[in-house]
């Protein structure tokens, strides 16, 4: 094999993973958040882009605009919105009652969530494998190619937008009033009650955009592997592993254990796959357990200190 | 527990035993009477229908242990799939084992494979370990895949359920299932009243102040992931035994998710026996339904099919969102109440 050939394939598998570890990324970035301010267990993740990429197909097959792009722009408009009600349904009536109670009961909430959401999506949209309208005008096929690489032109976007989403969200959480209060009740809430935040705004905001990061990545998903009830499993298998190897709580952990996660999956998963078949499937989990046994707070987690 | 005005006990044998008040007497002997003449009513359907209860009852007796010591576990669905794939490799000609034996290996098995994927949790505590268990149950499935790779069809048939030579019938194996159950029932009840279920309990609530008051953790949650290993294992066997056979596809991730939020949550966490029976009552009474229930709705409407696994899910969810707000210790909490209702009935005060 030439040279440039080896090199070519080992960059677009960096380069494919790199795509795809933005996307788990920006998945667990919702998780990390809604961790972070209300200490909830997010397992709904992946059944949250899962509704949210319905959603967006849900808007597009209206065919409110004839343009292909600006259709599936309005497509997206329309589900951020109606995921925000989404979002306040769920924290009026699924996550309010439960507040104060064990750290079980909201794990268990998420999961009833979950099943809810993907039931719904099931009955709703059916089984089959679906596609966006105009997907192939707006993202075509055809890869880009620069030099011996070649690159599909959704990945391209993926790591745009993952890398604008992530910026968006940084500077939110840093440097606004809104991150800074945001920051006070994930630190101390009932301190920040004290000094007139209102706490049930700040988890009402922080269920709005992490149902907002699922929709992006649902977008991205479906366009990538096509409408299945399969893409709710990326939350539990890659969204929350990247979540936990990053650190739970450290939103830049999460972009970072989702771009590494997806690297070893896309290089080192593809070249022992035809080795040890299944092996690429399962190297997250490998690299999940090993981290949680050696670093139990993730590799940019805040490490607590246990008080007897 | 509590205690009507006028019940006095004179002995600690009074006072430690199982069934207190003639009620109690009365409803278990009803109970477990029902359960042995039932089959004999030729309704054709109840036997295996409450087989199947049985097979899942009993893991999650195990899980609902586990999980009541702040273990949550979600590979349960996985250790069955071990004990089951172990059961119906161990019937078949090479060892050709009788159940007597297949079914404490399925489950020796199973319990050393649930205490090696375990061993994290004295390094990570509650919600990590619903992750380092995903973990476990995908790498578990993994390893049982390359089992069945070569198998024609990935399908493992078990040799049916016998002794000596002799195969049993549909309802000699469900008197066997049911006098397991029962067995297994009354080891889990003992067990959490042993000092090893009170260690237990307090290592769930505080695991550190357990450590102070001298208890090895690496002990108690070593065996508390064996019990509930074993209880999964002679489940997944007693599976195998009952579908004939075993496929990697029986052994998927949203029943370990099924099992630990509708059986163990809306079955009641902590009550060993009488929650895990009704979350697993529950649990199969409301897939089979829906099952049932397309099945008939199919010529009329032929779109509703494909959607029954929805309608399941969404019903489960909305059952645990339920039961989690209106009553958090599950349907066993609702017994307990009953109970009490008819505990100086008629003449309550």
């Amino acid at each position: 094999m030439a040279i440039e050939e080896t090199l070519g394939l080992l960059l677009n598998s960096a380069i494919l993973g790199l795509a795809s570890g933005t996307i788990y990324g920006v998945i667990a970035l919702g998780f990390v958040l809604l961790y972070r301010v209300g200490k909830i267990v997010n397992i709904a993740v992946g059944d949250m882009v899962l509704i949210g990429a319905y959603l967006i197909l849900f808007f597009s097959e209206l065919g409110l605009v004839a343009d292909p792009f600006l259709n599936l722009l309005v497509g997206l408009g329309l589900a951020l919105v109606a995921t925000v009600i989404l979002a306040l349904l769920t924290e009026r009536f699924l996550i309010r009652p439960l507040y104060g109670q064990s750290i079980l009961s909201l794990i268990m909430m998420t999961v009833a969530l979950a099943l809810i959401l993907r039931g719904v999506t099931i009955v709703r949209w059916g089984t089959a494998l679906k596609i966006f309208p105009g997907q192939h005008e707006v993202f075509p096929p055809v890869p880009l190619e620069i030099g011996f690489i070649k690159l599909p032109l959704v990945m391209v976007w993926s790591i745009a937008g993952a890398a604008v989403v992530f910026g968006f969200f940084l500077y939110i959480f840093r440097r606004t009033l809104f991150g800074f209060a945001m920051r006070a009740v994930s630190l101390e809430p009932e301190a920040a009650a004290t000094h007139g935040i209102s706490i049930r705004k700040i988890y009402k905001y922080s269920w709005i955009i992490a149902y907002m990061a699922a929709v992006l990545g649902g977008l991205i998903m479906g366009v990538i592997n096509g409408l299945t009830v399969n893409i709710s499993v990326i939350g539990l298998t890659r969204a929350l592993p990247a979540a936990l190897i990053g650190g739970i709580d450290s939103p830049g952990g999460a972009i970072l254990g989702g771009i590494l996660l997806g690297l070893i999956e896309h290089s080192i998963g593809t070249y022992l796959n035809p080795f040890i078949p299944g092996i690429r499937e399962i190297m997250p989990f490998i690299i999940l357990l090993i981290v949680l046994v050696f670093r139990p707070y993730g590799l940019f987690g805040t490490v607590r200190i246990e008080r007897v | 527990m509590s205690r009507p005005c006028g019940v006095v006990k004179e002995t600690y044998m009074q006072d430690m035993a199982f069934l207190q008040k003639r009620f109690h007497y009365v409803s278990l002997f009803i109970f477990l009477a029902a359960l042995f003449l039932l089959p004999l009513t030729g309704i054709s359907f109840l036997p295996s229908f409450i087989m199947l209860i049985i097979v899942f009852a009993i893991p999650i007796m195990g899980l609902n242990l586990l999980t009541h010591a702040q273990l949550f576990s979600v590979m349960h669905s996985a250790l069955m799939g071990v004990g089951a794939f172990a059961t119906a490799i161990l019937s078949q000609p090479p060892y050709s084992l009788p159940f007597i034996a297949t079914i404490p290996l399925a489950g020796i098995i199973a319990a050393a494979t649930s205490v090696f994927f375990g061993l994290p949790s004295l390094r990570i505590k509650a919600f990590y370990l619903l992750f380092s268990t995903t973990a476990a149950h995908f790498i578990i499935v993994w390893i049982l895949s390359f089992i069945v790779k070569d198998v024609p069809g990935t399908v493992v048939y078990t040799q049916p359920m016998g002794l000596l030579g002799y195969k049993f019938s549909l309802l000699e194996q469900y008197y066997t299932f049911l006098v397991i159950t029962i067995l297994m029932g009354l080891a889990i009840a003992h067990i959490g009243r042993t000092p090893l279920g009170k260690a237990l309990v307090m290592i769930g609530e505080k695991d550190y102040a357990a450590q102070v008051h001298g208890l090895s953790l690496l002990k108690y949650k070593a065996l508390a992931f064996a019990i509930s290993g074993f209880y999964a294992g002679v489940g997944g066997a007693l599976w195998s035994y009952m579908l004939g056979l075993i496929t990697i596809e029986h052994v998927s991730f949203d029943l370990a998710w099924e099992m630990l939020g509708v059986g163990v949550i809306v079955g009641g966490l902590g009550s060993y026996v009488w929650g895990s029976v009704l979350g697993a009552m529950l649990m199969i009474a409301v897939s089979h339904g829906i099952t049932f229930m397309v099945s008939t709705l199919a010529t009329a409407m032929p779109w509703l099919g494909p959607t029954a696994f929805g309608f399941k899910i969404i019903i489960f969810g909305a059952i645990i969102a339920a039961i989690l707000i209106a009553e958090p210790r599950g349907l066993a909490s609702l017994l307990r109440k009953f109970k009490r209702f008819f505990d100086l009935w008629p003449f309550s005060y």
